[in-house]
């Protein structure tokens, strides 16, 4: 799932599932869907999580602020 | 059944051209599963093909007349300035207006116009919304207004994208060379970066909305396809001429890029809602993104416009819709109509539109208000915020919508009132409402005597049948004008051809004839002179010089369609005549026109329909029912009345089967050949069907017809032939057969049958003593018996 994060088109895939929550741990941001998979979210984003909606973003805006503070 | 649910999403520009080979090849799956699912085709737009005033008559189901949007911005007497189109604007109730009113639950996400956001029952997010009016970083306020009710005011501001949020992760699907782009130069990558920023913030404030509230109805509109089209189109394969190379390769995946992530962002959303709700994924107009693509556009108020189509995209699945099935003749103003259908809700008698009955899979029950406005009082309580206005304005200037307004304010002001009084204008001329749009015109034209005033008033006078008067303002503007416009030549033709001056109309057609045609309006205009003189194949030929560039265009394939059947080619005009109905379903000349040639072809229960099709269109056409009443001789069931026709609508899906079935018996037709031997009496025909048989043809014959003295060998006839005139079909049986018919028959073959004739030419005078000697012979034998 972590190879497929941020490249581009082959990303569409993230957004076939339905339900997401936001988990944070060890500084690093996830999303898991209702089956329990888990997708890491990279501060630099992607189109998978513009397409996901606000689900997405928050995750992405949460990884941002998240590496900002490690910075 | 359980409650309505129905979610309606705008794609704005959304055309099927450039969507048909992304569904083919895998890369819009969530669109595919729309249109596989549920009614899919093209939606017809409304002219001017301005998007604020068609997404109003999509939400109103009213002309601009009627709903009050008329244009991208409108005059601001109160505070002497432009100011954007917006909720104040609109004088009628919208669709989310009336649920509202019904207390049902609605949601309403970036639909232009609506800032300022008004009270629904529900939520509505302004399409002031999305727009990133500071530099990345700076606070970035929402305009007041923005989104109602104020309690979801602060999600949405942290919902919003900035352009400068996103990352090359972002960017680089769309443009793979972005690294090559000199950004100093070219701004191109930041144009991405907007609308893809802009797209963003619709979709998490609409998915926050799916997610986290109960909705009985709710509507998402994107502008987002437009804007990448005005921006890239001309970059998208095939490359145009003239394009520059490295451009071309940088930017030719922006189109597509911009199509596959609004489709993933529809796979997501139909992941949020459940199978009871009800989908609908329309746009306003379509694209050009083909050989019509233009790589500058002229200097004119509006003219990105130009590169707009004609025909939208519609697309809805759900539980009341049929599945896997094409609608025929939708139009924006239907949209409206049908979502009252939806939630079984009356519709408005003022409304324009009728409901798309035909999409449903069970039989809705049509109910009628005078009009909803008598119950719905609107409150737009908010005020346009005067700094937000002018960053919307400077929005559409970037476009290319509108021009700066000037800078004296009397001046803007006027210039604004006169581009929405034609816009209005042009609105009454496309509703066939000449007078109303000659009030407007003469005034327009009176104080500039510009092409585009002149056009549309000499075509208003020429409907008014003032033929003079459409010529004098032809004679104005061929003096005030330096070069010669094919238009203005095409409307002279025209008119000199209504007022009989026949000589005069077919020089200027002929002197056109060694030109290009620009214009599918010019085509259709010469096209019509030839016509009107029954030279059909040289209307024709105008006709298809254009029709390779505007396939769709519903005129010129009616026209196609005259101009086969007057050298009628029957079968071929059944073709025409359905795709121009396809694209436009409201054209009663040519459901008559069809229904004429399938009482031709025989096909009398389908000319029927055809003709009743025509009737409720155009009620009391003594042509038609002169043919209905043809029809009722030959035995077809005529049975029509007025509640039959209450909704021409629903004979929509009839252009589907009919064309199907007309295709299917065409095609049948055509399956085998009729081998007919043919010539006058005496010429050698018997001779060449004894040849035939004896190498093994399957010959047409009831051997009634004896050998005799004059044709020992015997005729090989079918009697059945002498009465072809009247049982024509009789051929379908002779299908891979040969068959005698001789020369005074040939006329009644019928054109639907393939035919291989052999013709026996023999020399006059043998066959005309042939005659003598074999009329001589049977006299005698008469005088014996």
């Amino acid at each position: 799932m972590s190879q497929e994060k941020n490249s581009g088109w082959k990303a569409t895939k993230l957004a076939s599932n339905s339900t997401f929550v936001i988990k944070e741990y060890n500084n690093e941001v996830f999303l898991v869907n209702e089956r329990g998979e888990v997708i890491e979210v990279s501060p630099k984003g992607s189109l998978a999580f513009l397409a996901l909606g606000s689900i997405g973003h928050q995750a992405w805006q949460k990884a941002k602020s998240i590496a900002k503070k490690n910075v | 059944m359980s409650k309505p649910k129905v979610l309606l999403i705008g794609w704005d520009a959304a055309d099927w051209d450039v969507i048909n080979p992304l569904m083919e090849s895998g890369q819009m799956p969530a669109l595919k599963k729309l249109v596989e699912g549920g009614m899919s085709g093209k939606l017809a737009t409304l002219e001017p093909v301005f998007s604020p005033m068609l997404w109003s008559s999509i939400a109103t189901g009213k002309l601009a007349d009627k709903h009050g949007v008329l244009g991208f911005t409108e005059p601001d007497y109160s505070s002497g300035a432009v100011r954007p189109v917006s909720n104040h604007s609109r004088k009628t109730a919208a669709i989310w207006n009336i649920l509202s009113h019904q207390k049902l639950k609605t949601n309403v996400v970036g639909w232009w116009p609506s800032h300022p956001a008004e009270p629904v029952n529900g939520a509505m997010v302004s399409n002031f919304y999305q727009k990133a009016s500071r530099s990345h970083g700076e606070n970035w306020p929402m305009a007041p207004g923005t989104v109602f009710p104020k309690k979801y005011q602060q999600i949405m501001k942290d919902l919003r994208v900035h352009p400068g949020d996103l990352t090359d992760e972002h960017i680089l699907p769309f443009v793979p060379l972005a690294s090559q782009v000199n950004q100093e130069e070219d701004k191109r990558l930041n144009s991405v970066g907007k609308i893809l920023a802009e797209a963003a913030s619709i979709h998490n404030a609409g998915t926050w909305l799916l997610e986290h509230t109960e909705w009985d109805f709710m509507a998402i509109y994107y502008d987002n396809i437009d804007h990448f089209c005005h921006g890239f189109m001309k970059f998208h394969p095939p490359q145009i001429k003239g394009l520059d190379d490295k451009k071309f390769e940088l930017y030719k995946e922006v189109v597509n890029s911009a199509y596959k992530f609004h489709d993933m962002m529809l796979g997501r959303i139909l992941d949020l809602v459940d199978d009871n709700t009800t989908i609908m994924l329309i746009s306003d107009h379509g694209f050009e993104s083909g050989i019509n693509r233009l790589l500058s556009l002229p200097k004119e108020a509006a003219a990105p416009a130009y590169d707009h189509r004609a025909y939208g995209v519609f697309a809805a699945m759900g539980p009341e819709i049929k599945k896997d099935e094409l609608v025929f003749g939708a139009t924006l103003l239907d949209i409206a109509p049908t979502l009252l259908s939806l939630f079984n809700l009356p519709q408005g008698k003022d409304m324009d539109g009728k409901p798309l009955l035909n999409i449903f899979n069970t039989k809705k029950e049509v109910k009628y208000i005078n009009s909803w406005d008598d119950l719905i009082v609107r409150e737009v309580e908010e005020k346009l915020d005067p700094a937000s206005s002018k960053e919307a304005l400077e929005m559409l200037i970037n476009l290319g919508y509108i021009e700066k307004p000037d800078d004296k304010a009397e001046v803007a002001l006027e210039k604004a009132r006169v581009e929405n009084e034609f816009n209005l204008a042009r609105v009454y001329l496309s509703s066939n409402r000449p007078k109303e749009a000659i009030s407007l015109l003469e005034t327009l034209f009176k104080t500039e005597n510009s092409v585009r005033f002149g056009l549309r008033l000499i075509i208003a006078y020429e409907a008014l049948k003032k033929y003079d008067a459409a010529l004098e303002i032809i004679d104005t503007l061929e003096k005030a004008i330096k070069n010669p416009i094919q238009q203005l030549n095409a409307l002279k033709a025209s008119l000199l051809a209504e007022k009989n001056e026949k000589e005069a109309a077919l020089e200027i057609v002929n002197l056109a004839y060694q030109q290009r045609i620009d214009t599918p309006f010019s085509a259709q205009r010469f096209a019509k002179v030839l016509i009107k003189y029954k030279h059909f194949k040289r209307a024709d030929a105008f006709i298809n010089r254009v029709l390779k560039r505007f396939p769709e265009n519903s005129s010129l394939l009616y026209l196609s369609g005259v101009s086969t059947f007057g050298v009628k080619a029957y079968e071929k005009a059944v073709e025409l005549f359905l795709e121009s109905i396809n694209s436009q379903f409201f054209n009663p000349t040519a459901h008559f026109y069809l229904g004429e040639c399938l009482s031709k072809l025989d096909l009398l229960e389908d000319a029927y329909r055809a003709f009743s099709i025509s009737l409720k269109q155009k009620p009391k056409s003594r042509k038609v029912m002169q043919r209905l009443s043809n029809l009722e001789l030959k035995g077809v069931k005529v049975k029509f009345s007025e509640a039959e026709f209450v909704n021409y609508n629903s004979k929509n899906l009839e252009n589907a089967t009919l064309k199907k079935q007309v295709k299917k018996e065409f095609l049948k037709n055509l399956e085998g050949t009729i081998y007919i031997v043919s010539g006058l009496p005496r010429s050698g025909t018997s001779m060449m069907m004894q040849l035939l048989n004896a190498g093994g043809a399957d010959i047409f014959t009831d051997g009634k017809r004896k050998a005799d003295n004059s044709n020992p060998k015997g005729y090989l006839e079918h009697e059945g032939i002498k009465q072809l005139a009247r049982n024509r079909q009789l051929l379908a049986d002779a299908k891979d057969k040969v068959v005698k018919v001789v020369a005074p028959q040939l006329k009644f073959l019928m054109p639907k049958f393939k035919y291989k004739v052999i013709f026996m030419d023999r020399k006059v005078e043998e066959v005309v003593a042939s005659q003598h000697k074999m009329s001589g012979k049977i006299r005698a034998i008469t005088l014996i018996n």
